[in-house]
C-alpha cells in the first residue's frame, strides 16, 4: 500500500476516535513534561560542572578558591595584600592567582558609565553579569585573565597605573573605543579592552551556586576541605590555578605557607570539591525528586500501554477486515505506527511549546534571581540535554506502542480477527 | 483456475492435533459457481480460508492460475489475495466507523487505485446492488440485507475474479437472503468465480456444482 493511503487510514482511525486520541495526547505530553523535569533536576548539576570546566583555563581539577581577610581593621592592609598575591603568583605550584570584580556598581558615580549601566539595566543582576552586556570589569593583575579563558575583540590587558583604573567592557559595548576615558572626581577610568562575544567572565562563586534551592553550603565545604572559620564566610574570594603536575591541595598548602609570613589565615577549597559538596548536599533532594518523577512517567507509560492493548483488541476485527481485503501485516503495522507517529508528533510539539513557555515564564525568572545568565543556561540545558532524551523517549514510545497491535495481528489467525469464521 | 491436490490441514495446539481437512483434491474452473456444503466442523470454512489465501495447508498442493500458492511466502499470499480474491462474510465484516461508501472503497484504497477512479467504481458497485442512496450512512444505520449488499458491492468494486462467500445469507431472513442470492447470480453472470459455503440446500441450488464435505473429506 502507498504511504499516502497508509497515512490516510491512520488519520481516519485517529479522527474517528477523537476523544481517546485527545486523552492519549494529554497523557503523552504529561509524561514528556515529567520526564523533562526529572532530567532538568539531574542535568543542571552536570551542566554546572561542564560550564565550570569551560570557564577555567586549568579546568575544575586544576582550580581552587580561597578566602582572605580584607577587613580594614585587621593587620592585613592593601600593600600586604599586593605583596602577598605577587608572591603567590611566583610560587612554583601556582599557575595564576588573582581577584577580580565585575559589574558597574563600583563605578556608579561616573556619568557616562551610569548611562551605560541604565541602558543595560534589564540584563544586569547582582549574582552575575552576562559578559556581552558587561559595563565594567576590573582586574587586579593580568594573571586573572590567565585563570579564565578570556579573549578580546579589541584592546587587551593594561598594567595598572597610579590613579587609573582600566576597564574591560562586554561585547555589546564594542562601539566604545578602546582608550575612552571616564572621570569621576579624582578617579579616572580608561577602557582598556572589549571582550569577545561569549567570553566567560562569570564570578566562579556564582557558577557554584546555580540557584537558591541548590545553594552551596560553604561552611560544609570549608569544613571538609581545609579550615573551619565561619567568621570568614562573607569575606572576599580569590581564585587560583595550579601548574601541571601539582594538585589543588598542594597549591593551597603553598598559598597557606606564604600567607603565614604575612600573618594571615587562608581558608580555601578546590573547585571540584565545591562542586562535589554541592552535589552531595543536594543529592537526596535531586535523587528523590528524579525518582518520583521517573516512577510517574513509568506509571503513565504503563497506563498508556494498557490503553493501547485494549484498543488493539477492540480493533482486531478492523485489522482482520483490512487483511481480508488485501492489506498485509506490514500495511497494518505501518497504519498503527503512523497513528502513533501522529500522536507523538502532536504531543512533542505541544511539549516543546509548554516546556519553552514554562522555562521562559517560571524557571528562568526563578534562576535569574541569583543567576544572571539563566536565559542562556536554562535554554541550553533544554536544547542540549533534555530535548535529545525526550526525542529518543518519544521515538521509543512510538515503536513500543506500535509493536503490540502488530504482535496481535501476527499471532492471531486473520479469520479469527474478523470473528466471522468458525473452524 | 483453482487446483487443489491432496490438501491436508491440521490445527495444532500444545498437545492436541485437530485435523480439519484430510486429502482434499478439487478443480474449479474460472467463472464457475461452486457451493460447499457440510455440517458444522466438517472443514468447509477451513477449505474456504485456504482457497482464499487466508490460511496455509499443512500438506498438499494448491495452484491458482498456475501459481503454486502452497509454496508462496506470506507477502506473496497477501499479493495474490489482493489481486484475485474477495470475501463475503456471514457477519458482513464491515468497519462500523466507516460509511457504506468508505467500506466499499476500502479494497480499492488498499490497491492504491487513484481517488477519482475509486469514486467511480464505488458508486457503480453501490448502484448495481441498489444501495447508492445509503452511501453516506454507517453500517449500523442500515438493515442486515443492505449491509450484505454493501459487502457484495465491496467484492464487486475490487474487480477481483474470485469471490468467496461464507454463509452469505446466514444472518438474513428468507426474503432478503433471496435478494442477496439474486445479486450473487448477477455477479456470476458477469463471469466471476463464486465459491460459497452454505448448509442451506435452497441456497446451494443457485450453484452450478455442489461439493459436500464430511470430516475433512469430499464425499
Amino acid at each position: 500500500m502507498k504511504l499516502i493511503n497508509i497515512w490516510s487510514f491512520a488519520r481516519d482511525f485517529v479522527g474517528r476516535k477523537y476523544l481517546m486520541y485527545v486523552a492519549s495526547v494529554i497523557m503523552c505530553v504529561l509524561s514528556l513534561l515529567l520526564l523533562s523535569v526529572a532530567l532538568f533536576a539531574y542535568t543542571a548539576t552536570q551542566y554546572g560542572k561542564q560550564q565550570c570546566n569551560k570557564l577555567f583555563t586549568k579546568g575544575v581539577d586544576g582550580t581552587g578558591v580561597f578566602r582572605f581577610d580584607d577587613d580594614p581593621a585587621s593587620s592585613f592592609n592593601q600593600e600586604d595584600w599586593q605583596a602577598f598575591m605577587s608572591e603567590v603568583n611566583r610560587a612554583e605550584e601556582i599557575y595564576a592567582a588573582g581577584v577580580y570584580m565585575e559589574g558597574v556598581f563600583n563605578y556608579g558615580g561616573t556619568e557616562e558609565l551610569v548611562k551605560l549601566q541604565t541602558e543595560n539595566d534589564a540584563t544586569i543582576h547582582t549574582g552575575g553579569i552576562p559578559s556581552d552586556y558587561l559595563v565594567g570589569y576590573d582586574v587586579s593583575n593580568k594573571k586573572v585573565f590567565d585563570l579564565l579563558n578570556v579573549k578580546f575583540q579589541k584592546g587587551g590587558y593594561r598594567e595598572n597605573e597610579e590613579g587609573i583604573t582600566y576597564l574591560y567592557l562586554g561585547a555589546d559595548l564594542s562601539s566604545v573605543d578602546v582608550g575612552t576615558i571616564y572621570t569621576d572626581g579624582d578617579e579616572t577610568y580608561v577602557v582598556a579592552g572589549i571582550f569577545k562575544r561569549g567570553t566567560s567572565v562569570i564570578d566562579p562563586e556564582v557558577m557554584f551556586r546555580s540557584s537558591d534551592v541548590l545553594e552551596l553550603d560553604y561552611s560544609v565545604c570549608l569544613d571538609n576541605m581545609v579550615l573551619v572559620n565561619l567568621d570568614w564566610i562573607n569575606r572576599n574570594w580569590a581564585t587560583f590555578s595550579v601548574n601541571d603536575g601539582y594538585s589543588v591541595e598542594e597549591g593551597m598548602d603553598a598559598i597557606r605557607e606564604i600567607a603565614k609570613k604575612y600573618g594571615m589565615e587562608i581558608a580555601g577549597a578546590s573547585c571540584e570539591g565545591l562542586l562535589y559538596m554541592r552535589e552531595v548536599n543536594n543529592e537526596q533532594v535531586v535523587a528523590s525528586t528524579r525518582n518520583i518523577l521517573i516512577w510517574l512517567v513509568l506509571i503513565i507509560f504503563i497506563i498508556m500501554l494498557c490503553i493501547q492493548v485494549s484498543d488493539a483488541i477492540e480493533r482486531a476485527g478492523d485489522f482482520g477486515i483490512m487483511y481480508a481485503n488485501g492489506s498485509s501485516v506490514r500495511d497494518i503495522s505501518l497504519i498503527v505506527f503512523m497513528e502513533n507517529v501522529r500522536r507523538v508528533l502532536v504531543s512533542f510539539i505541544l511539549w516543546a511549546v509548554i516546556a519553552f513557555l514554562v522555562s521562559k515564564t517560571t524557571i528562568v525568572p526563578y534562576y535569574k534571581r541569583v543567576y544572571g545568565i539563566a536565559d542562556r543556561i536554562v535554554m541550553d540545558i533544554l536544547v542540549s540535554h533534555i530535548l535529545p532524551v525526550v526525542a529518543v523517549f518519544a521515538v521509543a514510545y512510538m515503536c513500543i506502542m506500535s509493536v503490540i497491535p502488530v504482535i496481535l495481528v501476527k499471532r492471531t489467525q486473520p479469520v479469527k480477527l474478523i470473528g466471522g469464521y468458525k473452524v | 483456475m483453482i487446483q487443489l491436490k491432496d490438501i491436508t490441514k491440521v490445527y495444532k495446539t500444545k498437545n492436541v492435533e485437530t485435523p480439519a481437512l484430510n486429502g482434499i483434491s478439487l478443480e474449479i474452473e474460472d467463472g464457475s459457481w461452486v457451493a460447499v456444503m457440510g455440517t458444522s466442523g466438517s472443514g468447509k470454512s477451513t477449505l474456504l480460508n485456504i482457497i482464499g489465501c487466508m490460511d496455509k495447508p499443512t500438506a498438499g498442493e494448491y495452484y491458482l492460475d498456475d501459481e503454486a500458492v502452497h509454496e508462496a511466502s506470506d507477502s506473496a499470499l497477501h499479493d495474490i489475495r489482493k489481486r484475485k480474491i474477495s470475501f463475503i462474510f456471514q457477519g458482513f465484516a464491515l468497519m462500523n466507523q466507516y460509511t457504506i461508501f468508505e467500506n466499499v472503497e476500502l479494497p480499492l484504497k488498499i490497491k492504491n487505485v487513484p481517488a477519482k477512479k475509486r469514486k467511480k467504481l464505488v458508486l457503480e458497485a453501490l448502484d448495481s446492488v441498489g444501495i447508492k442512496e445509503q452511501a453516506s450512512k454507517k453500517p449500523s444505520e442500515v438493515s442486515g440485507g443492505q449491509q450484505q449488499r454493501c459487502a457484495i458491492a465491496r467484492a464487486l468494486a475490487s474487480e477481483n475474479n474470485i469471490i468467496l462467500a461464507d454463509e452469505p445469507t446466514g444472518a438474513l431472513d428468507a426474503k432478503t437472503g433471496k435478494e442477496v442470492m439474486e445479486i450473487l447470480k448477477g455477479l456470476h453472470e458477469m463471469g466471476k468465480t463464486i465459491i460459497m459455503v452454505t448448509h442451506d440446500k435452497n441456497i446451494a441450488a443457485y450453484a452450478e456444482r455442489i461439493i459436500c464435505i464430511e470430516d475433512g473429506r469430499i464425499v
